[in-house]
């Protein structure tokens, strides 16, 4: 092209508002700066609580010496200083027996810092972590091993790899055997209380009973005259017939129990037993001479001996700990692994109940219903919802899910705790009944129509009607239904009358039923017309276009509507604070016990572990890179939920393209 | 429901004498969108096992009154209509007919190719399916007649599984009209089948229709005033939602009536 100016074109012209693209990029700019910049603190803080630093021998000006590794170094404004800045560390001294476990010096403070040759470190259950120099070992059958001796670490191992072993064998026990033991003993127990309660006037001489049963089974062996005054005592009480004689025969059989389990207490007791046998001798840097149990210590290393490989496998080693195991003293070590597992089965449970629900309610709003005033309004209300700070969300959860329907399978309608009456039972029975109602008349007519396959269409509709006497004597019966679990909860030991995690799942299904109805909304009203025509066209009655047309061309985007609701649930915390989540649980909402699902457990949470971790722990510097750790699983977590959907998606994607529209 | 029998093709010609020339009947028809009256009054009939075209400018009522005759038009909100559309005898609008069994009877080919994203098998067997016909011997052969009666068997024989979006425009249509013929209608409107189509594939549209006939009763609205005069038998011509002039195609065009007819056809306005 030449430069010559052409008398046709006006080279000066430029298109209006190019520039715009600069700040839309800075737009884009300062969000990925964001999220990038959010990442990395979390990413850096909580992976760095597993890297291996090396211990200083920190020399302090006024002559005491710690071992320590370093933490921070930081400046600190000094006010008398005139607002000079000084340096200060932060140090990590551990042994936490000793004194605390962090401390903050000065740079001035300290005279030298060398790295500490050959010291070690050890997580020990209890106490947190140890710096030390190791003296002897003393074993079970009481030889000892010096600390210089060649073979003095494979005896510290075998030790504690003893101690694991006995540990594990005896959790078995406890966790199984004694679990049986505890829950048939509950029975036991409650049918006492029930017993008591049932009879009001013998209360106190029934109590009085109980005690003296439970003292004569504390005592030992050797205070024969005792438990014979004792026994004298109680046959007395226990020969006033009536009540009496019906504690006696619990009483009878819980010894009965407890005889038939005894061999078990006794085997979990002396393994735990046999943990505490040996002994480790060490000395603090200061020279100070310890023992601890060495069976208690549950690893040990030499930070500053570690090569880069170590380091990593250490790395590796640690963070597997922290997913796979539970959290120990006060949540500040150990690991986090009830709280992946609650936030796991919960956010599960509440895409499985928000799904149907959302699509459904969506379908109706968007297919069905005549597009008016009064849908619209329907629709703001809908999206409304989704403005609703979720701590209502909670509360409500707590006032229907937890106090209305919990109290209500608990007891029945005639708890003082459930909502009003029958009535709410009824309105549900309505809505399944309605639902039942739908299938049924589809099998109904299918059967007429539909002749191959004719035998499971007369078994649908069927069991339909099955389905609906059962419902109308549920109906019939419920304001006489006085609940599952009544007698517990008469003595304030309800099952689902308190928070768990099915109703934490449902409360947070409510919350995020907005998120779904929009998506799916959206989804639905972008299947291009031409292909419902067609399918109308060729005979199709409109739920059958809904069925094999519209929905799986808009499965996409329902599903966008679900990773969205599943981020949103699986990070929210206020409202599962009131409807059951705690901060440490003993027993997974899933495990290997019948029935296996035990959705009324309470449960822990990776975000309320968070706040737990980050506000409510005693030792909240120790606790502190635990909470960002716990923030990257967390988001580890929802981004592993999220991919499983996206893939998902992508599949149906490609299926169901609906590319030349 | 009544059995549609399959109509094995004959040897007719298409000058033959319709079996029943009065096999469509519009009565007194008006519609209304809301309350803009798009059809007035409109009183006329359309023979079976022929092909009728309706031609006019945009916005004359003649794709309106072509999905009146499937009762497409029920999914739009806020419509009425008043006199009748009788199919065979038999009012289209009878309170106690049930709109699907209408449009099992009269099939529908729609002006932007629009195939389900499925592959091609099921978008051809999607009319049996939904009426619960679902043996595999059946599906295979429908698949096959309906195909072979599009002129398309031979391009997808091999390739009956895949998606039906990886069609071309031409053989998309195509398979759109193997779709509302597979169930064995006696009527199949087409809405502008060929709008969106080079003339290659044009011209193998009307081929076809020219074949289909020979089963079908078949109504056509066009813009393309050669294609009305290729592919009809009869030709209606609409302005302003009424029926100007309607009468034997080569009538229409060599020596019509009306002069707005003539000015029509000839190209003058439209």
């Amino acid at each position: 092209m030449s430069e010559k100016k052409s008398k046709g074109f006006d080279t000066k012209m430029r298109p209006a508002g190019e520039m715009y693209v600069w700040l839309c990029g800075m737009g884009l700019a300062s969000g990925i700066i964001m999220v990038i910049g959010l990442l990395w603190i979390i990413v850096a803080n909580g992976v760095e609580v597993f890297w291996p630093r090396p211990v200083y021998q920190v020399k302090m000006t006024d002559g005491s010496v710690v071992a320590a590794s370093i933490v921070e170094d930081r400046e600190k404004k000094v006010a008398e200083a005139g607002g000079d800045f000084k340096h200060e560390y932060k140090l990590f001294t551990g042994n936490k027996d000793v004194g605390p476990q962090f401390r903050y010096v000065d740079h001035d403070a300290i005279e030298s810092m060398d790295v500490a040759e050959g010291i070690w470190m050890a997580d020990r259950e209890g106490s947190g972590k140890a710096i030390f120099y190791p003296v002897e070992l003393t074993l079970a059958d009481g030889k000892t091993v010096s600390a210089e001796s060649p073979e003095f670490k494979a005896e510290l191992q075998g030790v504690i790899d003893a101690a694991e072993e006995a540990r594990h064998q005896a959790e078995v026990i406890d966790k199984g055997v004694i679990r049986d033991y505890a829950a048939e003993n509950k029975e036991l127990v409650f049918e006492i209380r029930l017993l008591q309660n049932n009879n009001p006037d013998e209360r106190k001489d029934l109590q009085q009973m109980d005690e003296l049963y439970k003292r004569i089974n504390m005592l030992g062996a050797d205070a024969q005259d005792q438990r014979a005054e004792l026994m004298k005592e109680y046959d007395e009480l226990a020969s006033r017939g009536g009540p009496f004689a019906q504690l006696m025969e619990i009483h009878d059989r819980s010894t009965t129990l407890f005889k038939e389990y005894e061999e078990y207490f006794i085997e979990s007791d002396a393994l735990k037993a046999s943990i505490k046998t040996t002994t480790l001798r060490y000395k603090l840097i200061d020279g100070t001479e310890r023992s601890y149990t060495a069976g208690e210590i549950l690893n040990f290393y030499q930070p500053n001996e570690f090569g880069f490989l170590d380091k990593v496998k250490f790395f590796i080693a640690h963070f597997w700990m922290f997913v796979t195991d539970s959290p120990r003293e006060g949540a500040t070590e150990g690991g986090i692994f009830p709280a992946i597992i609650g936030t796991f089965v919960m956010t599960v449970l509440m895409s499985a109940a928000v799904m149907p629900f959302g699509v459904l309610a969506a379908i109706y709003l968007r297919e069905y219903a005549a597009q008016g005033l009064f849908t619209q309004a329907v629709r703001i209300a809908v999206n409304n919802l989704a403005g609703v700070p979720s701590i209502v969300y909670g509360v409500f959860g707590l006032a229907f899910f937890v106090y209305g329907m919990g109290s209500w399978i608990d007891s029945g309608a005639e708890d003082p705790m459930a909502v009003a009456s029958w009535s709410i039972w009824l309105i549900v029975a309505i809505v399944v009944l309605v639902a039942l109602l739908v299938l049924a008349q589809e099998g109904l007519w299918k059967t007429r129509t539909w002749m191959p396959n004719k035998f499971r269409q007369q078994a649908v509709s069927g069991l339909s009607i099955v389905f609906i006497v059962l419902l109308g004597c549920l109906i019939y019966y419920s304001p006489f239904f006085n609940g599952f679990f009544a007698d517990r909860a008469m003595l304030n030991e309800p099952t689902f009358g308190s928070g768990g995690v099915l109703w934490a799942s449902l409360t947070l299904a409510l919350m995020t039923v907005p998120v779904v109805v929009v998506a799916t909304e959206e989804a639905l009203a972008a299947v291009p017309r031409g292909v419902r025509e067609a399918s109308l066209a060729c005979g199709a009655s409109k739920w059958q276009t809904i069925q094999r047309i519209v929905m799986p061309a808009s499965a996409s985007g329902i599903l966008t509507g679900l990773i969205l609701a599943m981020a949103r649930g699986a990070g929210e915390v206020a409202p599962l604070m009131l409807v059951g989540v705690i901060n440490h649980v003993e027993e997974l909402p899933i495990d290997a016990s019948y029935p296996f699902f035990h959705f009324e457990r309470k449960f822990m949470h990776l975000g309320f572990h968070i706040y737990d971790l980050g506000f409510q722990s005693p030792d909240s510097e120790a606790a502190k890179p635990m909470v960002f750790a716990t923030t990257f699983l967390l988001i580890v977590l929802v981004v592993v939920l999220n991919l499983g959907a996206i893939l998902i998606r992508d599949h149906l994607r490609k299926k169901y393209a609906t590319g030349t529209f | 429901m009544a059995t549609v029998t399959a109509t094995e093709p004959t040897l007719t010609e298409h000058t033959a004498p319709s079996p029943d020339p009065s096999y469509i009947q519009v009565k007194n028809f008006s519609f209304w969108y809301g309350s803009s009256q798009v059809i007035h009054d409109q009183t006329f009939s359309m023979p079976k096992q022929k092909v009728t075209a309706f031609i006019g400018p945009s916005g004359c009522g003649k794709s309106t009154l072509l999905r009146c005759f499937n009762r497409m038009n029920d999914l739009i909100d806020g419509i009425h209509h008043e006199g009748d559309i009788t199919v065979g005898g038999e009012s289209i609008f009878n309170p106690m007919l049930e709109v699907i069994s209408l449009r099992k009877r009269v099939g529908m080919v729609f002006q932007k190719y629009n195939p389900f994203p499925k592959s091609i098998y099921e978008n051809i067997v999607y009319s049996l399916r939904v009426a619960g016909r679902n043996k595999k011997s059946e599906l295979d052969e429908v698949v096959e007649r309906s195909l072979r009666n599009a002129a398309l068997w031979d391009e997808v024989k091999d390739r009956l599984q895949d998606s039906a979006l990886g069609l071309s425009g031409g053989q998309m249509q195509r398979l759109c009209i193997a779709r509302a013929i597979a169930n064995q209608p006696e009527i199949l409107l087409m809405d502008e089948p060929c709008s969106a189509l080079d003339p290659v594939a044009t011209g193998k549209i009307e081929e076809l229709i020219h074949q289909l006939k020979r089963q079908f009763t078949i109504v056509i609205v066009t813009h393309n005033m050669q294609q009305a005069a290729r592919v009809s038998d009869r030709t209606a011509f609409f302005y302003l939602g009424k029926l100007i002039e309607y009468d034997e195609t080569q009538k229409i065009f060599m020596n019509p009536e009306k002069p707005q007819t003539e000015d029509y056809v000839s190209g003058r306005f439209g």
